[in-house]
């Protein structure tokens, strides 16, 4: 035995070989033969922040629920850690904190209580997860409702309990399912700060959904667009930008009746890609500096009045469109919040 | 204590925290076998002057019923198990249990220890009332923690029927009422109410298949005329036999529910 004493490692043990999180050829076919997922493959680094961005139903919480071991996998291979979530469900356990798309928390026990249980559910003894529970509410700005029982709690305090819960025992990887889904935008950056802050200082591997791309594109060293089931693309935010040639112009036409006549021709026309409707249409073209006076020339000959053309800067949102040919937030809106993700439509769990 | 032990621990107090935190529900589950224990005493008082039921061993009426309402308290908590499971799926703590580096069998037990000491609790209670009202233990004491232990086993056995109704509906007005639909007739087809041999033929054929008989029978031996070993290690068969139908099949929907 060593009589050195060693420097307890802030987040719990992982295969440091492995890549935090490695995803192969995953698919997910519901009872009933709704695929969820399609064949998505992606591996996240240590110590990165990873986003996966798509629309309602696009098998974002799919993905996550098959990673934190809540659900098994129809075919192919994911590891977290270095270990396999389906052999290995109990050592996988060991490295992750996780945050659902709904909240879950004990709605009977006070806001610091909901902490140190699960510290201790992670095995840190009573009076370790006690003064931990004590840092996750400092962190969050909770301590106020350090003894309020939780149901008095409001949604955004839930949320943020909830997010401590998958804090609190400094889990070496990080899964947050739409996390800033009911914060205001205080609590969000705050959020995005504490999560830049456990990467930077803990070396923390964050693997979130949502369906914010701006944020995505600000806070995610890495991300991949899912739609369908199916990974339409993955990269860093920069370069998928950087990759689309194509930019986007805005059109403002002030009568509303041109305006409907301008969006029909527009989507008539086989060089235009996209149309986003609204005041200004805003429409995707191969390249934006060349594209606008063929753009006028065609609403000009149409008799429509053009009172300006604007070139917008490539976002996320773009990249989005790009590969998925429609916006993530067109989809259906989100009805309600599930009651518990155990009772959502998430079909047959693992055996 | 080994980690599993105090997952236990942690988790039964966790349960019992909950409990304690929502009075009404523990006021009103023991209120219930409080009342019947007070109403049937005294509807039925006549009855005890009957040869039939003096020449048996009983004082009153109230000696040869209130096994019966501690059973009754037990059971009532024992649905109560049940719904608080499906709470605990309805929070997304199940999700967080399934998530923790625990074992399954540690949520399981600290659900089975939280339901004992509610079921042990709210028997002492029962008990109580009982005596207050002038109930006598043939066997004092050991006669009193035994008819606690019968009633407590009962209620476990009953909680893994309640478990697994929540584990399969996940929806707690179908686990009451299904609770309910299963555990009255349990209840009145048995001796709980009149001795076996007063009843139809047909009930008492019954009552062989039911283990609530077994259980109360045993109590009612105790408060009664004093403790039979036969009746107590009937009842234990009969309740390992209940135990061995019921309790893998709900720790199946378990398992299948969390992993």
């Amino acid at each position: 035995m060593p009589i050195l004493m060693q420097r307890q490692p802030r987040v719990s043990p992982v295969n440091e070989r492995a890549p935090a999180i490695a995803v192969t050829n995953l698919t997910k076919v519901y009872p009933g033969g709704r695929a969820a997922l399609d064949g998505v493959s992606f591996a996240v680094d240590r110590g990165q922040i990873f986003g996966l961005l798509g629309p309602n139903g696009s098998g974002k919480t799919t993905t996550v629920r098959i990673l934190v071991t809540l659900l098994s996998q129809s075919g192919g291979t994911a590891t977290v850690g270095g270990f396999d979530v389906s052999r290995e469900p109990e050592r996988v356990r060991a490295v992750i904190g996780w945050a659902g798309q709904s909240v879950g928390i004990d709605d009977d026990l006070s806001g610091a209580e909901n902490l140190a249980l699960h510290a201790m559910l992670h095995g840190l003894a009573h009076d370790e997860a006690w003064s931990r529970a004590a840092e996750a509410l400092d962190e969050l700005s909770l301590t106020h409702i350090a003894q309020q029982r939780a149901r008095r709690l409001s949604g955004g305090q839930r949320r943020r309990l909830d997010l401590a819960t998958a804090l609190v025992h400094r889990p070496a990887v990080l899964f947050l399912d739409e996390p800033t889904t009911g914060l205001d935008p205080q609590s969000r950056t705050r959020l995005w700060e504490r999560l830049r802050r456990l990467k930077d200082e803990d070396g923390v591997t964050i693997f979130l959904t949502t369906q914010y791309l701006e944020e995505a594109d600000r806070a995610c060293d890495e991300v991949a667009i899912i739609d369908a089931g199916r990974l339409v693309t993955v990269g860093k935010p920069t370069a998928l930008k950087a990759e689309l040639r194509q930019g986007r112009l805005a059109l403002a036409i002030p009568d509303a009746g041109e305006r409907a006549r301008a969006e029909r021709l527009l989507r008539e026309c086989a060089w235009v890609g996209a149309v986003e409707p609204g005041n200004p249409i805003v429409v995707h073209v191969a390249d934006a500096a060349t594209g606008v006076a063929p753009l006028v020339r065609l609403v000009d000959e149409a008799g429509i009045h053009v009172a300006a053309v604007e070139q917008r800067s490539v976002s996320l949102d773009d990249v989005f469109v790009r590969y998925t040919g429609h916006l993530p937030r067109t989809e259906a809106p989100v009805v309600g919040a599930t009651s518990g993700l155990f009772a959502s439509a998430h079909g047959r769990r693992r055996r | 204590m080994g980690r599993g032990a105090q997952l236990v621990v942690i988790l039964g107090g966790r349960n019992l925290a909950k409990s304690v935190r929502t009075p009404m529900l523990i006021t009103v589950s023991l209120l219930q076998p409080i009342i019947w224990l007070v109403l049937f005493s005294q509807t039925f008082r006549d009855l005890a002057n009957s040869a039939q039921f003096s020449s048996r061993g009983y004082d009153s009426y109230l000696e040869f019923f209130t096994p019966s309402m501690i059973v009754l308290s037990a059971l009532f908590s024992a649905l109560q198990s049940g719904m608080a499971t499906v709470t605990d799926i309805d929070t997304g703590m199940m999700d967080k249990f399934a998530s923790s580096p625990i074992r399954r069998a540690t949520v399981l037990g600290g659900r089975a220890v939280a339901d004992a000491a509610t079921m042990l609790t709210q028997g002492v209670i029962v008990l109580l009332v009982a005596l207050a009202m002038g109930a006598r233990f043939r066997d004092g004491l050991p006669g009193a923690l035994l008819l606690l232990g019968l009633s407590t086993m009962f209620g476990l056995v009953w909680a893994s029927l309640s478990n697994l109704i929540a584990l399969r509906t996940r929806n707690s007005e179908l686990t009451m009422v299904l609770g309910l639909f299963f555990t009255l007739p349990v209840l009145f087809l048995s001796s709980a109410f009149f001795p076996l041999s007063l009843q139809p033929e047909w009930l008492q054929k019954v009552a062989v298949a039911n283990p609530a008989s077994y259980v109360i029978s045993a109590g009612q031996q105790l408060m009664g005329p004093g403790n039979s070993w036969t009746q107590d290690a009937r009842a234990v068969v009969a309740l390992g036999a209940a135990a061995v139908l019921l309790v893998p099949a709900a720790v199946m929907a378990f398992r299948r529910a969390t992993r």
